[in-house]
């Protein structure tokens, strides 16, 4: 479904549009949600929060007369400023803060160093895509949404005990890939 | 040992949307759970909406129980918005505060005057090939923000004729939002106004300052719709054919990184004018933020003005094509930190870890009254981020005890909530508690926190001896929790911190002689700040780590989240274990922590903390302490340990 089509399905038939937009996007809020609070928060709050970003969304949907403009920047937007609330809930509620929160401004030094790493992050989801399925979600669950295998064995519609297998073959294979691809740490 | 590539698969955005895009985030039972309580969240937001009039005011709200705060809790806000609304637009204004500057003797040092000439081709809409001296275009465009400045500061507004609305988004908490009418020459008529808007800021940029017609509502009308308050009370405002601009400061009051200060460029001299590389990285985190479009032509230029006093300004433009005319996409105002380190080798001396840190010589220092500087984009807030590790990392900010006698006494004879709760006893309070490793140089306590939630109790024992002065802190901690006792030690001496399992008989060490927050001194109100732009960014807090990680119930308790002064408020006073203390407590959302803090050292004696609706609550309490007495320097004895691998 286009996002044109979304948009006039969420006026013609609100509630069957809100659950298309929440179809279409749930992967791309989930993601930027999850990112954003992974370090901090519990899953619970995730859930809570993907909640309330779907529900804002939904509550500005009814307002509109007619929907207009880009819904993926917009559903992006109110994702990130519903990350950034939980955040900042889920840390006043904890008097420490891990070391790796401190935020996410950083100082210039540091910005050859990250124009390194964003190449070497491009090649590595490259390479993970190579892996083919489900090893590339496998890899992904594990390392990016830091999964169980219990969980990932959920998603991928396999047993515990093989995904725990394959995830193995796929580090060693991606592991090989990325030297033989020049990739040196 | 964490894999490489947890380090790598990071939460940059373009992972984001890569993962996004082809991988499931999570399984169907999860989606269908988050589904639920999607509708769940809702209704109940339509149902608040349905209690919304269209004016935007809260109609009766019948059968709904609204959480309603103390009264007390509304004045504690209020002017707390006030204070924050001091740094809200004037971000590169406030890059300069607290920076101690060498001054030069401008008669002896005739700067010379470096410009770079750049010439750019441009290609008119009619296929005109025409050249464009690009410094005279930043001539243009640096008198154009000197004039948007001078409107926003005591200068260029009339403070007798004034405006204000008021948010009342949080209707136990409204804020004011307050205005002064433009009156320098350039920008007091709405074509004027728009004019100059349109001609020195970017689209983008523009957005950021140009609010509404404000004409049709009445002046000190509430609004509480976020959206129209975001979309019209902006920078400037228009109010019956006159310019108003937002009240970034309180009439009549005295700044140091003001107007005259930075933006001033025609009363500077010009030093220098040289055109940069482009910063490939802050263009793109430009764009990403929304600050600026992609694919337009960028140009950077870095201007060095002087200043009367001696003192230099820097100015850094982020210059972007916007059909065939340059405008400024980002900027940086502030004094200029080359200098400093050119001219005050003297300052470089870093004042760390010895008695001499608060040596006051027999003069108190000024306490910091609390402001949080919010930024409109984090280009604005990574430029006082370097700035501050900068002046974190060569000691460049220099400690001063504040008068705890005189604080002490005044918030200790304090009459009533008002006299407890002035922003000055705030401030005090939290400089205290932020600095309580300034306070007091030695210190031997033992105290007990009781923890339980619904499932269990558990006690846990501790016994500090440290001293601050040699950086010596050990901690040794039994935690009885009924069936696993617990035994544990750390140890912080001489640059090494040591942690031992006194059960498994287990130990770890690492190397942390880095100077952190609390060894070298950042100001109370460079510890945490917050940008606000488009996409609103975290908190970030100079928070301490090698304390943090061993000790954050007794003798350094970091704040954190207490840098929100409308969240915490002063109950009242106590005397503990001959100590006078100050009881500060904060409640939302179902968690609580009441502390009571020594008045002169920011040590806390007690505490009651509870997360979430009395299902976990934590009660500490001091047993014994004795301070500034000589302390034994002993390390753990790790005699039959064996090192634990991590």
């Amino acid at each position: 479904m286009t996002d044109n089509e979304l948009q006039h399905l969420l006026k013609a038939e609100p509630e069957k549009g809100q659950r298309a937009f929440y179809d279409k996007y749930f992967n791309y809020v989930y993601t930027i949600v999850f990112a954003k609070l992974k370090t901090i928060a519990s899953i619970e709050d995730v859930d809570e929060c993907v909640g309330d970003v779907f529900a804002q969304c939904f509550i500005f949907f009814d307002k509109q007369e007619v929907i207009q403009g880009n819904l993926k920047a917009f559903t992006a937007s109110v994702a990130r400023r519903k990350a950034i609330d939980t955040y900042r809930r889920v840390i006043r509620h904890s008097s420490n803060i891990p070391i790796d929160d401190a935020g996410e401004i950083e100082s210039g030094e540091n910005i050859a160093q990250s124009a390194e790493e964003s190449e070497m992050r491009k090649l590595l989801y490259d390479k993970v895509e190579e892996l083919g399925e489900p090893d590339s979600t496998i890899i992904i669950q594990k390392y990016f949404f830091g999964r169980s295998s219990k969980e990932i064995a959920d998603i991928v519609q396999l047993s515990a005990d093989n995904v725990r297998a394959r995830c193995s073959r796929a580090v060693k294979r991606l592991k090989d890939i990325l030297l033989s691809a020049g990739f040196a740490r | 040992m964490k894999d490489k590539l947890d380090y790598l698969f990071s939460n940059k955005d373009s992972d984001i949307d890569r993962v996004a895009e082809k991988y499931t985030a999570a399984g169907n039972k999860e989606k269908e759970k988050i589904y639920e309580i999607t509708r769940k969240k809702y209704n109940i937001l339509r149902e608040e909406e349905a209690n919304t009039s269209e004016d935007g005011f809260i109609k009766e709200a019948e059968g709904v129980e609204r959480y309603s705060r103390p009264k007390w809790i509304r004045f504690v806000s209020a002017a707390a918005a006030a204070v924050v609304l001091l740094t809200g637009v004037c971000g590169g204004v406030f890059l300069t505060r607290s920076k101690k500057v060498d001054r030069i003797d401008i008669e002896s040092s005739n700067p010379a005057e470096t410009v770079t000439a750049v010439e750019v081709t441009t290609i008119t809409d009619d296929g005109e090939i025409v050249r464009v001296d690009m410094d005279k275009v930043v001539d243009k465009l640096t008198d154009g923000l000197e004039h948007i400045h001078k409107a926003m500061s005591q200068e260029g507004v009339d403070t007798d004729d004034s405006l204000t609305f008021i948010s009342t988004i949080d209707a136990n908490a409204p804020s004011n939002i307050n205005y002064y009418r433009v009156t320098d020459e350039k920008l007091d008529t709405f074509d004027e106004y728009e004019k100059i808007m349109e001609s020195t800021y970017s689209s983008n940029t523009r957005e950021k300052y140009m609010g509404g017609d404000m004409s049709e509502h009445e002046n000190g009308v509430g609004f509480n719709d976020a959206s129209f308050i975001k979309q019209n009370l902006r920078a400037f405002i228009i109010y019956n054919g006159n310019v108003y601009s937002e009240a970034s400061v309180m009439p009549n009051a005295s700044y140091s990184s003001n107007f005259a200060n930075t933006f001033n460029f025609s009363n500077y001299e010009l030093v220098s004018s040289e055109f940069l590389p482009n910063d490939e990285h802050r263009i793109k985190g430009l764009i990403e933020d929304g600050l600026l479009d992609g694919g337009l032509e960028t140009m950077t230029c870095k201007r060095i003005y002087q200043r009367k006093d001696g003192t230099r300004v820097r100015a850094e433009l982020i210059l972007v094509n916007e059909d065939n005319a340059w405008k400024i996409g980002s900027y940086n105002v502030g004094e200029n930190i080359e200098d400093q380190v050119v001219t005050t080798a003297a300052v470089t001396t870093a004042v760390v870890t010895t008695s001499s840190v608060n040596a006051n010589n027999g003069e108190f220092g000024e306490l910091q009254l609390h402001q949080v500087p919010v930024f409109a984009n984090d280009d604005e807030a990574n430029a006082l981020l370097d700035e501050i590790n900068y002046g974190w990392m060569n000691g460049t900010y220099q400690f001063k005890k504040v008068d705890t006698e005189k604080y002490t006494q005044q918030i200790w004879n304090a009459a009533s909530f008002d006299e407890l709760n002035t922003l000055e006893n705030k401030s005090y309070v939290y400089h205290v508690l932020m600095n309580s490793y300034r306070y007091f140089d030695t210190a031997e306590v033992s105290y007990t926190i009781n923890g339980e939630d619904p499932n269990k109790t558990w006690t846990t024992n501790r016994h500090e001896i440290v001293d601050n002065r040699s950086n010596y802190f050990r901690v040794d901690t039994t935690v009885d929790t009924g069936t696993m006792p617990v035994s544990n030690s750390a140890c912080y001496n001489q640059g090494i911190l040591t942690k031992a399992d006194n059960f498994e008989r287990t130990f770890t060490t690492c190397d942390s002689s880095n100077l952190d927050y609390e060894f070298n001194y950042v100001p109370d109100n460079y510890r945490t700040f917050e940008y606000m732009g488009s996409d609103p960014g975290w908190a970030v807090i100079c928070f301490p780590s090698i304390l943090g990680s061993i000790e954050y119930d007794c003798l350094y308790t970091y704040p954190g989240n207490w840098y929100i002064f409308e969240n915490w408020y002063i109950e009242g006073v106590e005397e503990i274990l001959g100590r006078q203390c100050v009881a500060v407590r904060t409640e939302e959302n179902g968690y609580f922590k009441e502390m009571l803090m020594d008045l002169r050292t920011g040590i806390i004696m007690r505490y009651t903390e509870d997360f979430d609706n009395s299902t976990e609550v934590h009660m500490m309490s001091v047993n014994s302490i004795n301070l500034n007495m000589p302390v034994e320097h002993t390390d753990i004895d790790l005699t039959g340990y064996s090192r634990r691998e991590e």
